[in-house]
C-alpha cells in the first residue's frame, strides 16, 4: 500500500475560477492601497513597484523559457509576486533592491521548487527576507532624511514608516490598513482566501500587543496601543495578502487558526522585542516553515503515510 | 550567558543546524519518517557529549595539563561508545559520529558542568526542531517540476537555506531583550 | 589511475556532486583562505587515515574499523590544529571549532583504504578526494566571499594583510551570502550546476 501523497498542488481552485483570474483579482484588490501609497509617497513608490514587477516578469520569463521551454507569465503569478514584493519595501531603497528581491522571489523561492504551487515559502516574502538580511543598512526605516519632501502630496514623518511601502502608525499606515482590508473583503467573500487566517492573525497580534507591549518599555501589562499596532500597512499586507497565500498556508481549519495565531504572536515578538518594523513579514515566513506540520493538526492522516 | 539565553541561542538565535551549520549532513539525509524518533538519538547524544566533554576535561586533561588533546580524548569517548556491544540497538554509529554531537562537545570546552548540560540540551532541542521542520517541508516537495539538476540534495540544501534565512529573524537584539 | 583522479575531481566530486562531508565546510567557506586551509587539512588527514587506518585494519575485526579511524583522524586533525595555532594564530582563530570537526567528517571516515588495497592506490585515492574537496570548497568560498563580502582573503604575507577588496562588490555586498543561509543556498546551486554540467549525463 503506497502512502497517500501530498494533496494536489495548491492553489486549490474552485470551479469557475482560473489561476489567472485569481492572481488578477488579488492584484486588483491591492489597487486602492497602492494608489494611496503612490499619492502619499510620490513617483518613487511607483518606481519601486514598477521595478519589482518588471524584474519578476523578466526572471520568470527567462527561467521558464530556458528550463521548461514554456511561457508561464500568463498565469499572472509573477505579476502578483512582483507587486507584493514591491509593497513590502520602504520607498527610499535604491532601485536595485526591489529588482533583486523580486528576482530572488521568483527564481529561488518559486521556480527552484518547480513553479506555481510548488513553493512552500511565500515568494514575495522570501525576496523581502533576502534583501532584508543582505543589505540591512539600506532597508533601515530611518533612512528617510526628515520627512518626505518633494515626493508625494502628503508629508510623512519617518516615525510613520514600518518598513513597507504602506507605512506604519499614523495617517499613512491607518488608511493603508483600511484600504487593504477593504480590498480583501472581496477576496474573503469570494472564498479566494481563508478567513480564519487574518482573523487569528489580527486577534493574536492585537491581544499580545495589548497585554505585553508595555513590557519592553517597563510599563507593565495591558498597556499596549492596539490601534497603532493594527494601523500598520505592513501588518495589513502580511495578514490579508501574504499569510493567506493558499499555496503556503495550511488547509484545515484548525491549522489555519493556529497559523494565523502564530503569525500574530511572532509579529508582536519581532516588532516589540526584536525591534524590527518588518516583523509581520518575518513572522509569516517563519510560519510558512510549519505549514506541513500544521496540516496534520486537523486530520492526523492528511499527507501522512 | 544565562540558561535561558543559552537555550534561546542554540534553538533559535543561532540554531545548531541552521545557524552554526552543525549536523546538516544527517538532517538532509534523514529517511522519510519518523523524523522525531530519528532526530532524538543525536539530540540525546548532545547533552551526553557535553557532559562527557566536561568530565574528561575536568577530571583528566586539566590535572594532567593536556588540554590540547581534548579532541582526541573526546573522540576516544565516541569511539568507545561505538565499540559497545550493540545489543539490538544497531545504528548507534551514525548518530554518534555526528558533527553536531562532537561540535557540542567542543563548544562546551570552557563551561562548567551546568553550563555544559544546558548547552547540550539546548543544542539537542535546536537539532530536533530543525530536523522536524525540515522533514515536514521535505514531504511537501514535489520534485517532478523542479529543474532536474536540482533534484534531491541540492533542493534540500536550498530548502535548508530558506529555513536558515527565516531563522535570521531571531537575532541578538531579540535575544538581549528577552534574556536580559 | 589518473582517470580515477580526474574523475573524483570533477565528475564525481564527493563534495560538490555527492554532497558528502558538508558540516565544517559550509561554515568555513566564508573566506577563501579558510577553504584552502581546511582543504589542506582534509588532504593531510585523508592521506594519514587512509594509510595508517588501512594498515591497522588488516589486523582488526570489522567492528573496530570505525573507532580506529576516528582515533587516527582525531590525532592527525589535532596535529593540524596545533600546528596552525602556533604558526598562524589568526588563521587558526578564523577556523574555530570547524577544523577539529574534520575528525568526524563523513568523507574522512568514509572509504579510503578499505578493502586492504595497496598503499599506492590508497594514497592516490586520498589525494584525489582531498583535492576534490579542496576544489569544491574553494569554489564555494570564492562565490560566497566575492558576493557576500566583496573581498578575497588570502594568506597574509609580509606587509600584505591578506584581504583584497574588489571595488565594485565591496561597496554593498549581499551579506546574506556570508551568513549561514548563504552557505546552504550557494552550495545547493553550485552542486546543481555541477550536476548539470557533468559530461556524459543522460539526456532528457
Amino acid at each position: 500500500m503506497t502512502a497517500p501523497g501530498p494533496l494536489a498542488p495548491a492553489p486549490h481552485l474552485h470551479a469557475g475560477t482560473t489561476t489567472r483570474g485569481l492572481m488578477l483579482s488579488v492584484a486588483a484588490c491591492l489597487l486602492p492601497a497602492g494608489t494611496w501609497g503612490v499619492l502619499v509617497l510620490g513617483p518613487r513608490a511607483l518606481a519601486v513597484l514598477a521595478v519589482a514587477v518588471g524584474a519578476s516578469l523578466l526572471t520568470e520569463l527567462l527561467i521558464a523559457g530556458l528550463a521548461w521551454k514554456s511561457f508561464t507569465l500568463a498565469d499572472g503569478s509573477a505579476l502578483l509576486t512582483g507587486l507584493l514584493a514591491g509593497f513590502t519595501l520602504p520607498v527610499s531603497v535604491p532601485l536595485f533592491i526591489p529588482a533583486v528581491a523580486a528576482a530572488f522571489a521568483v527564481a529561488v523561492v518559486k521556480m527552484t521548487f518547480g513553479g506555481l504551487g510548488r513553493n512552500w515559502m511565500n515568494p514575495a516574502l522570501g525576496g523581502r527576507l533576502f534583501v532584508t538580511f543582505s543589505w540591512p543598512a539600506l532597508l533601515a526605516v530611518g533612512a528617510f532624511p526628515g520627512s518626505v519632501s518633494g515626493g508625494g502630496w502628503v508629508r510623512v514623518p519617518p516615525w510613520q514608516l514600518d518598513g513597507s511601502l504602506l507605512g506604519g502608525s499614523g495617517t499613512l499606515g491607518a488608511v493603508s490598513t483600511l484600504l487593504l482590508a477593504l480590498g480583501s473583503v472581496y477576496l474573503l467573500a469570494r472564498r479566494i482566501v481563508a478567513w480564519e487566517i487574518p482573523l487569528t492573525f489580527a486577534a493574536g497580534y492585537a491581544l499580545t500587543v495589548w497585554a505585553l507591549a508595555g513590557l519592553p518599555a517597563g510599563e507593565g501589562l495591558f498597556r499596549g496601543d492596539v490601534p497603532a499596532a493594527l494601523g500598520s500597512g505592513g501588518f495589513a499586507l502580511a495578514a490579508f495578502y501574504m499569510a493567506t497565500d493558499p499555496v503556503t498556508s495550511p488547509q484545515g481549519r484548525a491549522g489555519r487558526l493556529a497559523f494565523g495565531a502564530g503569525c500574530g504572536l511572532l509579529s508582536f515578538l519581532l516588532r516589540a522585542y526584536g525591534g524590527r518594523p518588518e516583523g509581520p513579514f518575518l513572522a509569516v515566513a517563519l510560519m510558512n516553515l510549519f505549514v506541513p506540520l500544521l496540516n496534520r493538526l486537523g486530520s492526523p492522516t492528511a499527507g501522512k503515510g | 550567558m544565562s540558561a535561558v539565553g543559552i537555550i534561546l541561542t542554540f534553538t533559535f538565535v543561532n540554531n545548531v543546524v541552521l545557524g552554526q551549520l552543525l549536523g546538516v549532513c544527517p538532517i538532509l539525509g534523514l529517511p522519510r519518517r519518523p523524523a522525531l524518533r530519528l532526530g532524538l538519538m543525536p539530540a540525546a547524544a548532545m547533552p551526553a557529549a557535553a557532559l562527557a566533554s566536561w568530565a574528561v576535561r575536568r577530571l583528566v586533561l586539566v590535572p594532567l595539563g593536556l588540554e590540547s588533546l581534548q579532541l582526541i580524548a573526546l573522540c576516544l569517548v565516541l569511539a568507545l561508545f561505538v565499540l559497545l556491544p550493540d545489543g539490538g540497538k544497531a545504528g548507534w554509529n551514525l548518530p554518534v559520529t555526528n558533527c553536531a554531537v562532537l561540535g557540542v562537545g567542543l563548544l562546551t570546552a570552557g563551561s562548567g558542568v551546568l553550563g555544559s548540560l544546558v548547552t547540550g540540551l539546548a543544542a539537542g532541542a535546536g537539532y530536533l526542531l530543525a530536523a522536524v521542520v525540515f522533514s515536514g517541508l521535505r514531504e511537501r516537495l514535489e520534485m517532478e517540476r523542479a529543474p532536474r539538476a536540482l533534484h534531491g540534495l541540492p533542493l534540500y540544501l536550498v530548502t535548508a537555506g530558506l529555513m536558515s534565512m527565516a531563522f535570521l529573524a531571531f537575532d541578538r537584539v531579540l535575544l538581549a531583550r528577552l534574556a536580559g | 589511475m589518473s582517470g580515477d583522479f580526474s574523475r573524483s575531481l570533477w565528475r564525481e566530486n564527493p563534495f560538490l556532486i555527492y554532497l558528502v562531508g558538508l558540516c565544517p565546510a559550509l561554515a568555513v567557506s566564508t573566506r577563501l583562505v579558510n577553504a584552502l586551509l581546511l582543504g589542506a587539512a582534509m588532504l593531510f588527514a585523508l592521506l594519514g587515515t587512509g594509510i595508517v587506518g588501512g594498515a591497522l585494519e588488516r589486523f582488526l575485526p570489522p567492528r573496530w574499523h570505525l573507532p580506529v579511524r576516528l582515533l587516527v583522524a582525531s590525532a592527525l586533525v589535532t596535529a593540524c590544529d596545533r600546528f596552525l595555532s602556533v604558526f598562524a594564530p589568526a588563521l587558526h582563530a578564523g577556523l574555530g571549532i570547524y577544523l577539529p570537526l574534520l575528525a568526524v567528517n563523513c568523507l574522512l571516515l568514509g572509504s579510503a583504504g578499505r578493502g586492504g588495497r595497496p598503499f599506492g592506490e590508497t594514497a592516490l585515492e586520498a589525494l584525489g578526494m582531498g583535492a576534490a574537496f579542496t576544489v569544491g570548497l574553494t569554489l564555494l568560498a570564492l562565490l560566497r566571499e566575492l558576493l557576500g563580502a566583496g573581498t578575497i582573503t588570502l594568506f597574509p604575507m609580509g606587509s600584505f594583510r591578506g584581504v583584497l577588496r574588489i571595488p565594485g562588490l565591496a561597496g554593498q555586498p549581499a551579506r546574506l551570502l556570508a551568513a549561514a543561509p548563504g552557505a546552504l543556498l550557494a552550495l545547493g546551486y553550485l552542486s546543481a550546476l555541477g550536476r548539470w554540467a557533468r559530461p556524459g549525463r543522460k539526456g532528457s
